[in-house]
């Protein structure tokens, strides 16, 4: 089984951009929160209450992405109901050590209906409704000593489980010939919608050395899928996906926190089977606005 | 007592967290994504206003400071060095 996102892996180097967020204030409690993100138009609330972050939120696909970074970037083809909750303690004082943690829970719901053609006649249509869902947990741990030239580290933890539906693809269905003795193909889907469950823990390390404007960002991927509509993500395929990234923080006035970022990456199948090579590699570039040090996954 | 605004803006570069205490409290704990403002009430007494900012290199950022009849809308823009800057403001 083939996983859509590794498409990505045949391109020496793919391009990530992203864009910006609004965030407008309602009362203090509640804000709406709009953005763009991976070609996903976000748009819902934000509640804040003390260290509490509340933000239920609809997605829906702006671009066609299928042959990209699918699932492991939280991209659906369908629309998404969401809601994160988001904690976050900070110990930091007038002095000394900064230290931050977070931990974000997320959970993803959403309910499509797909169409398709069983006997291959247009006329024959049938159709089934089906629910996606998802949910993931971020940690992320931030220390710093809080001086000129002092290092930084950031630890981040994200695991994501997703089943998703999608529709079949079209196949080419060839007419009984005409009058005329002619014959052509139509195109439809003939097939039902099928699942794939998919479980993708990431550890992400970002260091940045006190001097420069580099940081960097070892991060380790073990992206593992199951057999098409189960729920089980562990028995089909495995890949652990090593990607050593490289940022840089250019100071363009009036814009801040653009991040470049580039990156080798190995990617090895540990079990299963897939149409590509058992160790990939390649390489990919990163482009970010308004994205902080702390922003990985 | 005193009515005083703080605002704290990334201007350019990478900044990672903002910080702002006043008579070691803190009124300010935010990501640098965007410009963050606390307005509060302090003592007619002498305050002290303390600001951390981490990021990476000489990333720059705007204090701000609006306190009525003593610094009315003040604003200066301060560069971290190796990543980092604090300064403390007696008011």
């Amino acid at each position: 089984m083939k996983l859509k996102y590794y498409c990505s892996l045949l391109l020496f180097l793919s391009l990530n951009v992203y864009a910006q967020n609004a965030k407008f204030e309602i009362s203090p409690y509640l804000s709406g929160v709009t953005s763009i993100k991976d070609g996903m138009l976000e748009a819902g609330a934000q509640f804040k209450i003390r260290s509490l972050i509340i933000r239920p939120y609809f997605r829906l696909p702006l671009t066609d992405k299928k042959n990209s970074l699918t699932q492991i970037d939280r991209f659906a083809e369908t629309w998404r109901s969401v809601i994160a909750v988001e904690y976050i303690k900070d110990t930091t004082k007038d002095s000394e050590y900064i230290q931050r943690f977070m931990g974000t829970f997320q959970g993803e719901w959403g309910y499509s209906n797909f169409k398709f053609c069983p006997t291959g006649k247009k006329t024959e249509e049938s159709s089934e409704a089906k629910n996606s869902f998802a949910c993931e947990i971020k940690l992320v741990w931030f220390r710093s000593q809080g001086k000129p030239s002092a290092k930084q580290f950031s630890p981040q933890i994200r695991v994501r489980y997703s089943n998703e539906w999608k529709s079949s693809d079209e196949v080419g269905v060839v007419s009984s010939p005409n009058s005329s003795g002619v014959t052509y193909t139509t195109n439809m889907v003939i097939d039902k919608p099928t699942s794939l469950p998919i479980f993708s823990p990431a550890f992400s390390f970002q260091y940045y050395p006190g001097n420069g404007k580099l940081s960097y960002a070892p991060t380790v991927y073990f992206d593992l899928n199951g057999k098409i509509n189960s729920y089980n993500p562990f028995n089909n395929l495995g890949r652990i996906r090593i990607e050593l990234w490289t940022f840089y923080y250019p100071i363009v006035k009036g814009t801040p926190n653009i991040q470049i970022g580039v990156a080798p990456f190995f990617s090895i199948r540990t079990f299963g089977k897939d149409n590509l090579r058992q160790v990939e590699y390649g390489g990919q570039i990163s482009f970010r606005v308004g994205a902080t040090f702390l922003q990985f996954f | 007592m005193r009515t005083i605004t703080l605002s704290l803006e990334p201007i350019a570069g990478g900044i990672t967290l903002f910080y702002a205490f006043v008579n070691g409290e803190r009124v300010i704990q935010d990501d640098g994504s965007k410009k963050r403002v606390w307005e509060g009430q302090i003592p007619d007494s002498q305050v002290k206003v303390k600001v951390r900012v981490i990021g990476i290199d000489a990333a720059q950022y705007n204090l701000g400071i609006d306190l009525p009849g003593t610094a009315n809308d003040q604003s200066i823009t301060f560069s971290l060095e190796g990543g980092y800057h604090e300064i403390e403001i007696l008011l």
